[in-house]
């Protein structure tokens, strides 16, 4: 009798450990926000926590969207000169954290580049296909928009008391695509964590990620060699977005065009031959507890170069993994990062940090 | 019962009945089959997704062309263990341009069509940041 009702308890057992086993393998939810794909990879959340994400994101997305029509920015960039144009306190602190963004790099981030980011192709209305041959635009036309596309004050006048965006010049037009996904993908991370104490594991928002519930074993995308799907991961607990060449971008004449401008010159940043200190980064991910912060520095970083950028990482506390046209790499602020393509080797740089 | 009587009882009695084996030989099948499962080499399968919606599972030891709503549309290609994009009718071509995945967690996303390849799986890290 013992023996039979032992194998009994050991039957339900193993019954037990296989339907936990076999449901252990949910796969993430996929769903389609932001212009791009919005994965939400998290367990102890229910599925009306994720219909709230999606919902959010898309209001977001809504506010920031430089083609939604009747959003903030869209809303903006219709603008005549000097009319006031009243937009959500969300927006107005965005476009706060872009004007300290615009005024520490120099303009190399810059949120009103986008008369010339159509001018280079790669907004979505005058897309290029990747790899293309394309003629790039004449000097002459990109020095004609330049002046269009100033971010500062004066340029764009930010009232955070009435939550009023005026602009200087007719024509010139906003775009948040270097900082909106990172920032809505730290606002559906947030939503999840507040629904549920046992929320865990990530919102991938086109790429830029956002941890929820500790740290999460992130791999940073293989910018050249394609056999690896990732060249490094690392330990991430805020928000982590990645600038690259190896996605967007043309070529004309043996020279890369990639799809991130400078904000100071209209050019692309790799572009040798018009800019002023070539960057010789081909991918850049930052780490930060803000997840817009994230997403901006990313952009500046491949704009600015290493030392530049290693300040900027210092000022809000931020990490980074670059990696050079060498095939080499480097790791600021950063700890557990781990190669997974040997086909990178670290860099011999000094680290101010 | 004395000392020497219970010997000789242990001794005649089977030591299973045939429900007992019955039982052993379920719980070992069914052991089996979830070290089987729990084991299985993982990255062995593409999913593929329609706006969020699982309507391929593809074996990648299995070479196999399908199409997603008509062969212009979308097509994907199975083919030495490694999926791909060969057509899409998108205007951004960054699905074909993605190349073959086939590790696990990997995934390529084509946001025009609203469709995700994605191989099955627990990779070694959670997500990709590209």
């Amino acid at each position: 009798m013992n023996k039979k009702s032992g194998v009994k308890v050991a039957l339900l057992l193993t019954a037990f450990l296989s339907i936990a086993l076999l449901a252990g393998c949910n796969p993430p939810e996929q769903y389609f926000v932001f212009g791009t794909f919005l994965e939400i990879d998290l367990s102890g959340t229910s599925a009306k926590t994720e219909s709230e994400i999606v919902e959010r994101l898309n209001k977001t997305d809504g506010l920031m969207s430089a083609t939604i029509a009747g959003g903030d920015i869209y809303r903006i960039n219709k603008a005549a000169a000097g009319e006031a144009v009243s937009v959500s306190a969300e927006t107005t602190a965005l476009l706060l954290l872009c004007r300290e963004l615009y005024d520490l790099t120099d303009g190399a981030f810059n949120p009103a580049l986008r008369p010339i980011t159509a001018l280079w192709g790669f907004t979505p209305e005058t897309f290029t296909l990747p790899g293309s041959v394309r003629v790039p635009p004449d000097a002459a036309v990109i020095e004609e928009a330049l002046p269009l596309c100033g971010f500062s004050a004066e340029d764009f006048t930010i009232d955070k008391n009435a939550n009023t965006v005026t602009k200087r010049l007719s024509g010139a037009e906003l775009d948040l695509g270097a900082i909106a996904k990172g920032y809505a993908a730290e606002q559906a991370a947030a939503i999840a964590a507040k629904a549920s104490k046992n929320a865990s594991g990530i919102i991938n928002l086109g790429g830029n990620i956002f941890a929820v519930g500790g740290a999460q074993n992130i791999g940073i995308g293989n910018p050249r060699t394609s056999s690896l799907p990732y060249f490094g991961s690392l330990p991430v607990s805020g928000g982590i977005s990645t600038s690259g060449d190896y996605q967007r971008y043309y070529v004309y004449e043996d020279a890369v065009y990639s799809h991130i401008i400078d904000g100071r010159t209209g050019y692309p940043a790799n572009y040798s031959l018009n800019y002023p200190s070539k960057s010789n980064i081909i991918s850049v991910s930052v780490t930060c507890a803000n997840g817009a912060v994230a997403d901006a520095l990313s952009t500046s970083l491949f704009v600015l170069g290493y030392e530049r950028g290693v300040k900027l990482l210092t000022f809000y506390e931020a990490g980074a993994v670059f990696v050079f046209d060498d095939m080499t790499y480097a790791v600021i602020g950063i700890d557990g990062f781990k190669l997974n393509d040997g086909a990178y080797t670290e860099a011999l740089l000094k680290t101010p940090r | 019962m004395k000392p020497l009587e219970r010997v000789k009882s242990i001794k005649n009695s089977k030591p299973f009945k045939i429900g007992d084996i019955i039982v052993v030989v379920l719980v070992l099948v069914i052991l089996g089959l979830t070290v089987w499962t729990a084991m299985r080499p993982r990255g062995t399968y593409a999913e593929v997704y329609e706006e969020g919606r699982l309507i391929y599972t593809l074996s990648l030891d299995e070479n196999r062309e399908v199409s997603v709503g008509g062969e212009e549309h979308f097509v994907i290609t199975v083919k030495d263990g490694a999926v791909f994009v060969s057509h899409s009718d998108c205007p951004e071509q960054y699905c074909v341009y993605a190349g073959a995945i086939s590790s696990a967690g990997s995934m390529i996303a084509c946001v025009p069509n609203k469709i995700v390849i994605r191989i099955t799986g627990e990779g070694a890290v959670k997500g990709i940041t590209s």
